[in-house]
């Protein structure tokens, strides 16, 4: 059977689509582990160590797991004794949380807010999460439509114009993992993808 | 043009002047081409020569072209290619070869060759098998040996006499050895002499080279084009003079390709010397003899001068510009000149030099390959400068000392051949020279191809395709061995049954040509582990969003995103879009040139030490110290974006070294006084870059160069000021913590807890630890550092006093950090007036991410605060300031509580104690200085009774006369009247009765703003005030003497205001 290259290329990728079990969101528990000075040693000690366990890990990226959006619950109960370093004198905790983590995965499709153009694409926001719209994966009719003075992607028919503030769906292609970030490649060029929002709304 | 004058003049074996003529007319048609000269007439000329030698041989000869195609056809068909060399071949030989044909079938005892079915069947038995089979082995020994034979040039050896062979044999050798004798005058062309067949091309090729047995050759000179009519004449006289019977001495006279020159061959020179004498037009005295060595050259077929066209690329062959590229604009007289265009080498110093100088200058000194710039020559004020109408172009062009610029380059008239030469197969244009040669118009954009000179634009195309013929060739290359594949690589089978399944390669062999790949799915395929393809049944796949390494071609070492994957028509390789880590700029590789990997690499970013993200120093452009940031590096020069913002091209030259080092020590302030430090992540409050938030990479001054990982230009780089900037973020506030030695972790907190109030506190943070000027007041013009601070108060730790004194706000100036003043000291009223006034944008911007940090450390315990009412330390704290102030004239509880157990006698007032509970008791009631003791004794006493009323309850600091409580039981507020010491107390209720109650039956009213309160712990125990505010645990009491103080929160109590 002969297909035109681009329908080739998309049953391709149909063939990639696992079943969609991934959810964006989804809740852990994670190990991590306070390095404490003396001098918060007292009474608060334990709220010291969910303090800082909060401070340290909330948006952070870790590279398996995504981004730690919130920490849901502490055990304290299951904070051991510290050890302590023979080096500094600092005490080491070992802290059990659950936390609600974000992932994004390849092929999900989701919603994010536009936050940047430029000559190449877009950036989107999901959260912490930045997602790089090349022009290569927007659709044929807006490959050319980068309008300098406003910043904005605009096709061809002038109907479909995005830029900073806009809502738009997604499809996660890939990602990156840095250390303590993620990155990640979107499309829309592919059906019920595109423009969602055009952010008027909002102001 | 040559004409063989070797016959005419050996009398006896001349022939016919008539065939001579003829002969004549051969060669001339021979030199027209020399391909036929060398195979069309072989048989002629043969026959020619041998006629020439003796004159039996023209018998032998005839005898030996009549056996020659019999003997041909019966030892092996296919002479048909000999008969057509051979248009002399009559009919006769034609009837005599079909005949001998005949014969042959006749003698064939088997048949074997034409007919071997019909034979084989007649003749089946094994004997006839067996014989056949010798036979045909006999027979393909003998065709062999025939074949040789043939080949070196014998024939049909078996009907010659043994004379006749022998005269062959000998001939043959004489023509081996070339050894041309002397008397016989044979010309020097006897390569001409097919009749002799070659051994080889390679072998027959060097048997030809001549030797010093051969005659010579002279050169002479003539008018140009006169070459050939001057050999027509030579020849007529050379036979004029044979047929006077007086030979010239010469056997030859050719007119090579070579212009002005004709040669003659000859054994002798006076021969030579008679044949040129009074001849027209030669030069005689410019004969000279040719080196044997060059005597081929001389002869050499010189391929067609190849003519440039427009557009060729060409290469200049004179002075500074030798060997640098051109490309032709336009073709003049026919293809002799051409107009060219080049990167000129122009030297503007020597127009300053004296003309001596400047002459040695332009010998010693090749000026480098620079565009023109009309602005800077002029900028230069010595030369004029014009624009002027390229003579024949209908383009305009600067003119300049005598040459004319256009767009940069350099357009000249040139002669073909001796100025410029055509780049030729070997030495193509190389792809430096070509990049070099391409020449952008910096200031406009990229998009702007009309302004783009079109050499330019050529150059830029070539440039395309040659990185594509580079793609394509390693690509052939790693054909070979798999198309790039590497073991690890996923694949994608495209041919085949399995098209379409990917997998993981596990092994390649050797030859490359195949390749074991595990599949993704096995499972699904019930497949074994591994399958094998061929290799190019396989192609690597890179899907969308992978983060590769380009391996090969031009954008080698580049690292990215690979942002989609393209097919291009006609193409059997995938295309790879890749968005690059560092420059963010999208390049089109192919895949088989990526490879998946985590890696980032800058790619090219290093020149001449020189890297990307450097801060140097730039020399020139009016400031002296005008810094920048590189922010692209190419191959010759850098474009580097100064302090102002502005985009710069540089050469490495241009740059006077780097100032990394001083852009990592150095501190700026934000619009609220924060540090930054490279690294921080600032927002930027104003100017065009507002609202944007990115990283510090690097900073000079008060400039901040800040990278941005989503922009594109200028690889992410911008320029800011730091007073224009917020610090974000929480981490970043506090990164210098641990970091900071023993001073931050008592600070930090410290100051947390002493802010202001939490709504409209956070600028306080930031003021406390920094250097300060106190600018109005009292102490005006000290300096000092700010070790608390509130709303509308600072204190200020003074430098040159050991005092503290407490300033308004207002009053003081930021100079410096906490490591010192910095020297600009003009910011520090805006920055307090927007602490004070944090509806401004600036502090709304800043105010978010700072609040994350600020929030979590409030309820940090405080260690290092004096006051605090939590920290472990703290009854030491107050036991020593007890002991100081008390130790003389009463008991010191603390001392006496501790030493209560072990009568030890070291203390002198250990006695007393007993004494002292009820002393204290006693000055409780009266004594409102000696409320600290009564506090901290209300503590201990309360451990100690304990156990006599059985009574759980502690009794609290602040349970004292005065202090505001709240009954448990009937919810109504009172006021401590009087406590006595059984942990009882009157309290006068608000109608103004008086009731007894226990500790445990009335709680605390928490003080509220405004209200009166006695602070009960703390370094400032005692005093009382009115509660100003309240900041999260802090809270701010005004004294009696107008003095506000900052005490923890919980040691204070609310007292009637009215007693």
């Amino acid at each position: 059977m002969y297909l035109p290259p681009h329908q080739q290329q998309q049953n391709k990728q149909q063939q990639d689509q696992s079943p969609v079990s991934a959810n964006m969101f989804y809740v852990t528990t994670l190990e991590h582990e306070i390095v404490l000075e003396p001098v918060y040693f007292g009474p608060k000690l334990r709220a010291t160590i969910v303090r800082l366990l909060k401070e340290e890990v909330e948006g952070l990226a870790l590279a398996t797991y995504g981004y730690v959006v919130n920490v849901i619950e502490v055990l304290e109960d299951q904070i051991k004794s510290g050890i302590i370093e023979y080096d500094t004198g600092n005490v080491v905790f070992t802290v059990k949380y659950t936390a609600l983590l974000l992932r994004p995965f390849i092929n999900e499709v989701l919603d994010a807010t536009v936050s940047q153009c430029n000559s190449l694409g877009f950036f989107a926001f999901v959260g912490p999460l930045r997602i790089f719209v090349s022009k290569h994966s927007m659709p044929e009719d807006m490959f050319n439509g980068y309008d300098g003075e406003k910043d904005a992607w605009i096709s061809d028919d002038k109907e479909v114009i995005i830029s900073s503030g806009c809502g738009v769906r997604l499809k996660i292609k890939g990602r990156t993992v840095e250390s303590g970030n993620i990155t990640a490649i979107g499309t829309i060029k592919d059906n019920y993808l595109g423009l969602v929002d055009d952010g008027e709304a909002a102001n | 043009m040559s004409a063989r004058g070797g016959k005419a003049f050996r009398p006896g074996k001349f022939l016919r002047p008539q065939e001579y003529s003829d002969d004549d007319e051969d060669d001339e048609d021979d030199d027209d081409s020399d391909e036929e000269e060398s195979n069309l007439k072989p048989a002629k000329k043969a026959s020619a020569k041998l006629s020439s030698s003796e004159d039996e041989d023209d018998e032998e000869e005839e005898e030996e072209e009549e056996e020659e195609p019999s003997s041909k056809k019966r030892k092996a068909s296919g002479s048909n290619g000999k008969q057509k060399k051979r248009p002399k071949a009559s009919s006769f030989f034609d009837e005599e070869a079909e005949a001998s044909e005949d014969d042959e079938d006749e003698e064939d005892p088997y048949g074997t060759h034409h007919d071997p079915d019909d034979i084989v069947k007649k003749h089946y038995t094994e004997e006839d098998i067996q014989r056949e089979n010798m036979d045909d082995a006999a027979m393909e020994l003998m065709r062999q040996q025939d074949r040789r034979r043939a080949q070196a040039g014998t024939f049909g050896e078996t009907e010659r006499s043994v004379a006749e062979m022998a005269e062959e044999i000998e001939n043959r050798h004489r023509m081996q050895n070339r050894r041309v004798p002397r008397a016989e005058f044979l010309e020097q062309g006897t390569n001409d002499d097919a009749g002799v067949p070659q051994f080889s091309p390679a072998v027959a090729q060097q048997s030809l080279v001549p030797s010093v047995s051969d005659p010579s050759l002279w050169m002479v000179s003539c008018a140009t084009g006169k070459e050939m009519e001057l050999v027509f004449q030579i020849m007529n006289k050379c036979a004029a003079f044979a047929r006077q019977g007086r030979p010239l001495g010469i056997s030859a006279a050719v007119a090579a390709q070579s212009k002005g020159r004709i040669y003659i061959e000859s054994f002798s020179e006076p021969a030579v010397l008679e044949a040129i004498q009074g001849i027209r037009g030669l030069m005689q005295y410019s004969m000279r003899l040719v080196p044997i060595g060059d005597m081929t050259t001389v002869m050499a077929v010189v391929s067609k001068k190849k003519m440039v066209k427009k557009n060729d690329w060409v290469r200049m062959c004179r002075g500074h510009y030798k060997g640098d590229l051109a490309l032709v604009r336009a073709v003049r007289e026919s293809g002799l000149k051409a107009i060219v265009q080049c990167v000129p080498r122009l030297d503007l110093s020597v127009a300053d030099m004296s003309p001596e100088e400047a002459r040695r200058r332009r010998r010693t000194h090749k000026p480098p390959q620079k565009f023109f710039n009309a602005q800077e020559v002029q900028a230069l004020g010595k030369h004029t400068l014009k624009r002027q109408r390229f003579p024949g172009l209908d383009t305009s062009c600067d003119y300049f000392e005598g040459n004319y610029y256009d767009g940069g380059y350099l357009v000249k008239e040139v002669t073909v051949g001796q100025m410029v030469k055509p780049c030729t197969d070997e030495d193509p244009p190389s792809l430096d020279e070509l990049q070099s040669f391409r020449r952008r118009d910096k200031m406009k954009s990229i998009d702007d191809d009309k302004d783009e000179n079109e050499g330019s634009k050529m150059a830029a195309s070539l440039l395309d395709e040659l990185s594509d013929l580079q793609g394509k060739t390693s690509l052939g290359s790693g054909g070979a061995k798999g198309a790039g594949l590497m073991i690890g690589d996923t694949v994608e089978v495209v041919e085949g049954d399995l098209v379409g399944m990917r997998g993981k390669l596990v092994s390649l062999d050797e030859a490359g040509s195949t390749v074991k790949v595990k599949p993704n799915n096995a499972a699904d395929l019930d497949l074994t582990q591994e399958v094998e393809f061929l290799a190019n049944q396989v192609r690597k796949y890179i899907p969308v969003g992978a983060h590769v390494k380009v391996t090969d071609g031009r954008y080698s070492n580049e690292t990215g995103v690979v942002v989609a994957i393209e097919q291009l028509d006609s193409e059997t390789d995938f295309t790879a879009v890749v968005l690059t880590d560092v420059t963010n700029k999208e390049i089109s590789v192919r895949t088989s040139q990526l490879r998946e990997s985590a890696e980032v690499a800058s790619g090219q970013d290093k020149l001449q030490g020189y890297e990307l993200y450097d801060l140097v120093v730039l020399s020139g452009g009016g400031s002296a110290n005008e810094v920048g940031v590189i922010v692209r590096v190419g191959r010759e020069d850098f474009t580097v974006i100064n302090n102002h913002g502005i985009p710069r091209e540089v050469r490495p030259e241009e740059l006077r070294g780097k100032r990394n080092s001083t852009s990592m020590r150095a501190v700026a302030l934000d619009v609220q006084g924060n540090q930054l430090r490279v690294g921080d992540t600032v927002n930027v409050a104003e100017g065009p870059h507002k609202g944007k938030s990115a990283t510090i990479k690097r900073m000079s001054r008060s400039q901040l160069f800040i990278y941005s990982q989503t922009r594109t230009e200028h690889a992410g780089i911008f320029v800011v000021r730091s007073r224009s900037c917020v610090l974000a973020g929480s981490r970043t506030q506090n990164r210098g913590g641990p970091g900071d030695g023993g001073m931050s972790p008592f600070a930090t907190p410290q100051s947390q807890n002493r802010g202001g109030p939490a709504s409209r506190g956070k600028g306080d943070d930031g003021l406390i630890g920094k250097t300060v000027r106190i600018q109005a007041g009292q102490w005006k013009g000290y300096l000092g550092t700010v070790c608390d601070a509130t709303a509308t108060h600072v204190q200020v730790e003074l430098h040159s006093r050991l005092k503290k004194v407490m300033v308004l706000r207002e009053r003081v100036a930021v100079a410096g950090d906490k490591f010192g003043a910095t020297e600009d000291q003009n910011r520090d009223i805006p920055s307090v007036a927007n602490i004070m006034a944090p509806t401004t944008p600036f502090v709304a911007g800043g105010a978010t991410p700072m609040h994350g940090g600020a929030t979590p450390l409030h309820g940090g315990a405080t260690p290092a605060h004096d006051g605090g009412g939590d920290d472990v330390w703290r009854p030491g704290g107050v036991v020593d300031r007890d002991n100081e102030e008390e130790n003389g004239t009463s008991n010191d509880d603390g001392w006496g509580t501790s030493n209560n157990d072990d009568n030890d006698d070291g203390w002198g007032s250990n006695a007393n104690t007993n004494s002292g509970w009820g002393s204290t008791n006693d000055k409780q009631d009266d004594n409102e200085q000696s409320k600290p003791a009564s506090a901290s004794v209300a503590i201990k006493r309360d451990e100690t009774s304990e156990m006599e009323d059985g009574d759980a309850n502690e009794t609290p600091v602040w349970f004292m006369e005065r202090v505001c409580v709240q009954l448990k039981n009937g919810d109504s507020a009172a006021v401590i009247k009087e406590v006595s010491s059984d942990n009882t107390a009157m309290v006068v209720l608000a109608d103004k009765s008086t009731k007894t109650i226990r500790v445990g039956e009335v709680s605390m009213i928490p003080p509220k703003e405004h209200d009166m309160v006695l602070v009960t712990g703390g370094a400032d125990v005692g005093v009382e005030g009115e509660l100003v505010c309240i900041d999260g645990t802090d809270a701010i009491l005004k004294d009696s003497n107008e003095d506000f103080k900052i005490v923890d929160f919980v040691c204070l109590a609310k007292i009637d205001a009215d007693n």
